[in-house]
């Protein structure tokens, strides 16, 4: 009977992709000045969050830039129990993490991102979470740790 | 105030995925891989209803749906029918001579052994890019600390006719 072997191999795929200056600007703002910044539509008024060049509904280029706070609603929220890859550490996220659609005042879209809750129990649609900023920023989307909830 | 800055300029996003794969080989990857490490030979099969000899071995042949019978030991040596020059940046670590060799151009060929019918997927190492040809004859280079894994051999490397043993 043959020795039934089990082989390992770890893949290790490093992406760096090129942005434009929407992200360039919305990244330095997220570095330099711990600032959120949507853009807005010239035609329907909405802001977006993350920043794109163009306006989904409208097709309008969008150039005027506003200031989104750090704080806002949950809209949608989930416990994950199977860890994905990490892509801004490359390792699987410590789980069960929570993460939330959150719409940010100011803004008319959500974001997808973490939340400092684990527990499904605590997270309600219509919570109220600020975003926890880390001290040494490096222009990365990692900028910002997670959104906890806030008593606003 | 923030609409007073020019909206130019760009930047890069990072980000990093480091996958492990557990691969179980199975029976007969398993017993191709445990002659590759504790015998230092490449083995095959044969399919006994259209005569294939089939490398690297299966256990069964994937045109006549027949399950593979015999154990045939085939190279080590066996001619390069095909080769191409890796151009990204993060190739297979150990091909050639060194991974920090400027001279050292990753290159992965198919290797047809004298009676087999399929051709293995290998690394080709320590040959010179001006000369490597279709046709050359390539033998496996063995490495020392084998654990049964297809890269207990290196690469294969061009040789003479006269050379062809692997070391």
């Amino acid at each position: 009977m043959t020795e039934l072997l089990r082989i390992s191999h770890t893949m290790n795929m490093d992406w760096r992709y090129g942005t434009s200056w929407y992200f360039a600007k919305f990244i330095r703002a997220l570095q330099d000045k711990r600032l959120i910044l949507g853009l807005r539509c010239p035609v329907c008024r909405r802001v977006y969050l993350p920043p794109r060049p163009v306006c989904g509904n409208c097709y309008a280029e969008m150039r005027e830039w506003v200031e989104v706070k750090d704080i806002g609603t949950v809209l949608a929220a989930t416990v994950v129990h199977v860890p994905i890859i990490d892509p801004l550490t490359g390792q699987p996220r410590p789980a069960p993490y929570g993460m939330a659609l959150i719409q940010l005042d100011g803004a008319d879209t959500t974001i997808n991102f973490y939340l400092a809750e684990n527990d499904a129990a605590k997270l309600h649609i219509g919570m109220r979470v600020r975003a926890v900023w880390r001290e040494q920023r490096t222009g990365t989307l990692s900028d910002i740790v997670h959104f906890k909830e806030v008593s606003s | 105030m923030i609409n007073d800055e020019p909206n130019n300029g760009d930047s890069f996003v990072s980000a990093r995925m480091n996958l492990t794969f557990n691969y179980a080989a199975g029976e007969t990857g398993s017993r191709f891989l445990v002659a590759l490490r504790d015998e230092k030979r490449i083995y095959g099969t044969r399919c006994p209803s259209c005569q294939r000899l089939l490398v690297p071995a299966r256990s069964f042949c994937p045109r006549c749906f027949t399950d593979t019978t015999e154990w045939i030991e085939v190279g080590p040596a066996g001619t390069l029918v095909a080769f191409a020059f890796d151009q990204s940046l993060h190739c297979h670590a150990g091909a050639g001579k060194g991974e920090s060799d400027p001279g050292v151009r990753p290159c992965l060929g198919l290797i047809r052994f004298d009676g087999a019918d399929t051709s293995l997927v290998h690394h080709i190492g320590e040959f010179d890019p001006d000369t490597l040809r279709i046709g050359m004859l390539v033998a496996p280079v063995f490495i020392q600390a084998r654990s049964g894994s297809i890269l207990d051999i290196a690469y294969f490397k061009p040789v003479e006719a006269d050379n062809a043993h692997s070391i």
